[in-house]
């Protein structure tokens, strides 16, 4: 009896789903580099039915969180259906190497109520509301503690232990570090030269710089270590030699080359946020022509030999290096330090070994003044502070993150007109980078593809002027809009607007990272696969060194990528909003100014998010 | 003594490492191993279109997909076939080639042209 019900029941449901679900034919054209049409929307339970047709070569289809996997040849028609029974927003990426731009071909299928999206707006307003709340009970935390708990001068110091100690006062470190790292890179370099101009997605070069190094970059070395991607760069290993005239002891003589001092006025972030900007241009080069990245990466090595001959001491890192303007800026929000553990030996301490340099190391490279230092932005961590110092005195901390946001100025921040415009610039740039990589590389839209890939003149010509406006017009204007509120609002009227605007702009820097680490999930979980291949054969030769040259292509956990993806933006904002109010107290000293004039920043920061939240789940 | 050993580990990461790429590619099995680029027939045709091979022997293929569709490997004569070979993988045969001339073709429809992607392997 109980047997016969259930099999009704069973049958009862099967002939509901037939009757109630809806069919939703869609005939799905692949064309390089997108697909048409580019977001499909169904909804829940809804059945789609994708007759998929290849219009130039020969195309794939794999969808997120359902698994779903096929392909067409060029004229073959393919039909598929797929039961739309998981909610959210699902990239589908082609499978099958079509071309330099394969692994960025994407497509959204978006099967409604969209909860991912729901579930990040109403987390981001609920932090925001938070926010506010505390704001107008003026029950925010203390200004020197982090969420009302965590003390920021609090440091666990890594160099009391003998082990460690001794490692960083070694003349062999960081360059045993820096003589591996020289290793991966003449196999990516040669990869890189060998691979031409094919597609790179085989590509030891491509695969190595622009998805792993960028992913661990953005989601682990910045964000925790800092520069430490500075420490083992094996890029101005040379130049350093020529300088030293000795790769590991210490000479005790003038270093060679010419010396010349940098431009004072040009001694903080500008040239590295404009030549960022410049470097991003051709990234719809860089990241799919092994040919490029060789380019790239000779002139980066040409350029740091180059300056080093000219330029004295580590002037190619600090000002020209395209990707250490916002390691700088970002390492400020970092969990390390290196800093001074008791400034009144410093100050009874003459002959200041740390900059001059002794038998032990040599003078700081990155003409910091390590007895002086409060922040991460100039500071590579080359440990060479560590060994020249007589005392000791200099430590390597472990700190709540962002404590450097609050640090004051220094004599040397007004001198070369640091910590202003400039850092400022670099945050907000960063954000518009951002949204022109998203539209390229991970969203659906050909026309963005077409013009970062400078397919005619005049489409790299917009390119160029639709970058430069977003990144420099659209969205500082955007941002200076709330700050000229703030500044109206507070009634504090002794106070430029400028310092304002360079003061909230380090609520960017944890939401910068955070929708760089996002961006970079997306990048590292569909295409993490291709590291199997390209480790075994590099060369693309047939090589079969660790026996997983055959691993085919399959993306990893992209089911759990929107939730990663929200956890990332939340943490960020959730910072922003943190350091955010300190810097309203730091700007307008009363606490009753800092409310009012917070208020229309955090408006800002939680528009900013839901937009963020949208495009990377929304739609 | 110290400098010595950093300028040794130096030169071993850099000039070491192409040496021992080159090395290696070296001592594969290379004189009975032939290389064909697989391409559809308006970026290229096959390359090389005419392969010479050495007859009576033990020889590898390898063929190399560099196109941007998948191809087929077909010697029809010799009841020989790769069914697929996706764009940017590699597929190897072993076969021994009596003296003779053998047609090989692609065996996906790969392009306008497909029926043009035609080579030719002379053993002797």
């Amino acid at each position: 009896m109980g047997k016969k019900i259930g099999r009704i029941i069973f049958l009862f449901f099967i002939i509901s789903n037939l009757l109630f679900a809806k069919e939703v034919h869609v005939v799905l054209r692949a064309k390089r580099y997108s697909y048409s049409p580019n977001i499909i929307e169904v909804k829940k339970d809804d059945l789609l039915i994708l007759r998929f047709i290849s219009e130039d070569v020969t195309h794939g289809f794999f969808l997120d969180g359902y698994g779903t996997e096929f392909y067409a040849h060029p004229g073959e028609i393919r039909e598929i259906i797929i039961k739309a029974n998981k909610v959210g927003r699902f990239t589908f990426r082609c499978s099958r190497t079509c071309g330099e731009f394969h692994p960025y071909m994407v497509g959204y299928l978006i099967v409604t109520p969209n909860w991912h999206q729901h579930l990040g707006f109403l987390l981001i307003f609920l932090f925001g509301i938070f926010s506010l709340v505390l704001t107008i009970t003026g029950k925010q935390s203390p200004q020197n503690k982090l969420f009302w708990k965590i003390p920021l001068n609090w440091r666990f110091e890594l160099t009391k232990f003998k082990w460690f100690h001794s490692i960083v006062k070694s003349r062999f470190f960081p360059l045993i570090p820096i003589i591996v790292n020289l290793f991966i890179f003449t196999v990516i370099i040669f990869a890189a030269f060998v691979g031409g101009f094919q597609p790179g997605n085989y590509n030891f070069g491509i695969m190595i710089v622009w998805i792993l190094w960028w992913s661990l970059l953005m989601l682990f070395m910045v964000p925790i270590i800092g520069r430490f991607w500075c420490m083992i760069c094996p890029f101005p290993l040379f130049g350093d030699w020529f300088q030293r005239g000795s790769l590991v002891k210490v000479k005790r003589k003038k270093l060679n080359g010419m010396n010349k001092k940098w431009v004072r006025n040009l001694r903080n972030l500008w040239p590295l946020v404009i030549l960022f900007w410049i470097t991003t241009l051709f990234s719809g080069f860089f990241t799919v022509r092994p040919f490029a990245t060789f380019l790239l990466l000779a002139a980066i090595i040409i350029g740091a030999c180059i300056i080093a001959i000219i330029y004295e001491k580590r002037t190619f890192c600090l000002y020209i290096c395209p990707v250490s303007g916002f390691q700088g800026l970002y390492s400020n929000f970092s969990m390390t330090e290196i800093r001074v553990k008791d400034p009144e030996i410093c100050k009874n301490h003459r002959t200041k070994d740390c900059i001059t340099g002794n038998d032990k190391g040599y003078g700081c490279p990155w003409q910091e003044l390590p007895f002086d230092m409060n922040r991460n932005t100039y500071c590579g961590m080359c440990f060479e502070c560590i060994k020249t110092c007589t005392y000791d005195n200099m430590a390597f901390n472990i700190r709540p993150p962002g404590v450097d946001f609050l640090n004051p100025r220094k004599k040397t921040d007004d001198l070369y007109k640091r910590r202003d415009l400039d850092e400022a610039f670099k945050a907000l740039t960063m954000l518009g980078i951002f949204l022109t990589f998203f539209l390229a590389f991970q969203g659906p839209f050909q026309y963005f593809k077409d013009t970062i890939r400078a397919i005619t003149l005049p489409k790299f010509l917009t390119y160029i002027l639709e970058s430069a406006f977003l990144d420099f017009v659209f969205v500082p204007l955007t941002y200076l809009f709330f700050v000229f509120i703030s500044k109206k609002l507070s009634g504090k009227r002794d106070i430029s607007l400028r310092k304002i605007f360079v003061e909230y702009s380090y609520t960017l820097v944890p939401i910068g990272l955070a929708v760089w680490a996002a961006f970079s999930l997306a990048i590292i979980l569909p295409n993490g696969s291709y590291l199997w291949h390209i480790i075994s054969d590099p060369f693309a030769w047939g090589w079969n060194l660790f026996g997983t040259a055959r691993i085919p292509w399959k993306p990893y956990l992209t089911n759990f990528l929107p939730y990663l993806q929200i956890f990332v933006l939340i943490f960020g904002f959730i910072f922003a909003l943190e350091y955010g109010y300190k810097f309203s107290r730091n700007l307008y000293k009363n606490e009753e100014k800092a409310k009012k004039g917070w208020i229309p920043i955090l408006i800002y920061l939680i528009l900013l998010n839901l937009f963020f939240v949208f495009i990377f789940l929304g739609g | 003594m110290k400098e010595i050993i950093g300028i040794f580990l130096v030169l071993i990461s850099t000039i070491g490492t192409l040496l021992g790429i080159f090395f290696y590619e070296n001592s594969r099995e290379k004189s009975d191993t032939f290389t064909i680029i697989a391409m559809a027939p308006e970026r290229g045709n096959w390359d090389p279109e005419v392969l010479k091979v050495p007859a009576g022997k033990d020889i590898t293929i390898i063929i190399k997909n560099e196109d941007v569709v998948s191809h087929g490997f077909i010697i029809p004569e010799l009841d020989l076939f790769i069914r697929e070979i996706k764009a940017g993988e590699l597929s190897k045969i072993k076969w021994r080639f009596e003296k003779g001339q053998y047609l090989y073709m692609c065996g996906i429809w790969c392009s306008d042209y497909h029926m043009y992607m035609i080579g030719k392997i002379i053993a002797k």
